[in-house]
């Protein structure tokens, strides 16, 4: 894999050339990301549990695709991972429809959101924290691994299977979501 | 370079330029992302890897029964062919009667190197390719 250190390259070669038991050393490392990750996904633990696990059998398996070559393996599988968490909200229809009118948010204009969204305001601060919250999953991922765990856009694409000029287009939707849910929340206090 | 690619550069950087803009949705998303980091469960790994112990057995198990089937139809296919050549051959004309002889095992009485000689030749044919399908395993 591209992006791997020494020291998982040869673990990787050892799996590839028979030795199973040296991927432990993959799950143990990469584990707890992987689990967050459906967790946040899926909310219930025994299913972000069963999910994760075959994540990883689901890696083992495909160790020597051309597809494991492309990425750091902390990327790829994150892919395999969301992959597999919204494939269960699909199986278990638990995906969520779109929660705010195209229309509605074509109408937001963008200094607005920018102000909302920089603010060091206290009380904007907590409603932009209750506005997050009620994100949809796949929205909430994509937040997450842009503003929280810093990954470059091309490798958001790669996890969520998107192109990276989609997740640019998302994260400016989803920016505009949070703008509206903030200013419902304002209204609602008042 | 093209507009469109001009312009998806573009949309690139002001987006980056967000990350850093952002400082609400930043802090929101720090707190969110860590309240999510949930205990992963003690005997994950052990679960990981049971599951994964299983597949390998299962996997060289499979590999074990198309050895085996591989080996019984390359057995039989190569003893017929050497059969066939060595019996249709005019230079060994010695075994093309000892084949022939073994064709007609149940009609003609035979002595028992008639019987031995073929029997030793499938036996070592089928003693040297098991040992190649075993390395190439």
């Amino acid at each position: 894999m591209s992006g791997c250190d020494s020291e998982e390259r040869r673990l990787l070669a050892r799996v590839l050339n028979g030795h199973a038991d040296d991927f432990a050393y993959f799950v143990d490392k990469y584990g707890r990301e992987v689990f967050c990750m459906v967790a946040r996904l899926v909310a219930v633990q025994a299913d972000a549990e069963d999910i994760s696990q075959e994540v990883f059998v689901k890696a083992f398996s495909k160790l020597g695709s051309n597809d494991a070559g492309r990425a750091s393996f902390s990327t790829w599988i994150g892919r395999i991972a969301y992959n597999e968490a919204v494939s269960f909200l699909r199986r278990e229809r638990k995906m969520l429809i779109a929660d705010e009118d195209e229309a509605l948010l074509n109408d937001v204009p963008d200094n607005a959101v920018n102000e909302v969204l920089a603010s060091d305001n206290e009380e904007l601060l907590r409603l932009v924290d209750l506005a997050v919250g009620q994100l949809q999953p796949q929205d909430k991922t994509l937040v997450r691994l842009f503003y929280y765990e810093n990954r470059p856009l091309e490798e958001i694409a790669y996890i969520v299977g998107l192109k990276a000029g989609n997740v640019a287009t998302r994260l400016c939707r989803i920016r505009k979501k949070l703008y509206l849910k903030v200013k419902a929340l304002q209204n609602e206090q008042r | 370079m093209n507009s469109d690619s001009k312009k998806r550069d573009g949309q690139f950087v002001e987006v980056e330029k967000l990350r850093r803009a952002d400082t609400a949705l930043r802090r929101a998303a720090e707190r969110e992302g860590a309240a999510a980091d949930v205990r992963i469960p003690h005997n994950f790994t052990y679960a990981v890897m049971s599951k994964i112990d299983d597949i390998t057995v299962r996997r060289h198990r499979m590999l074990g029964v198309f050895d085996t089937v591989a080996l019984v139809v390359l057995g039989v296919v190569g003893v017929l062919a050497v059969g066939y050549v060595l019996y249709r051959s005019s230079v060994l004309e010695g075994l093309k009667s000892v084949l022939a002889a073994d064709l007609n095992i149940f009609k003609v009485g035979l002595s028992r190197p008639d019987i031995l000689i073929p029997a030793c030749v499938c036996a070592a044919f089928f003693l040297v390719l098991n040992r190649i399908l075993q390395k190439i395993k």
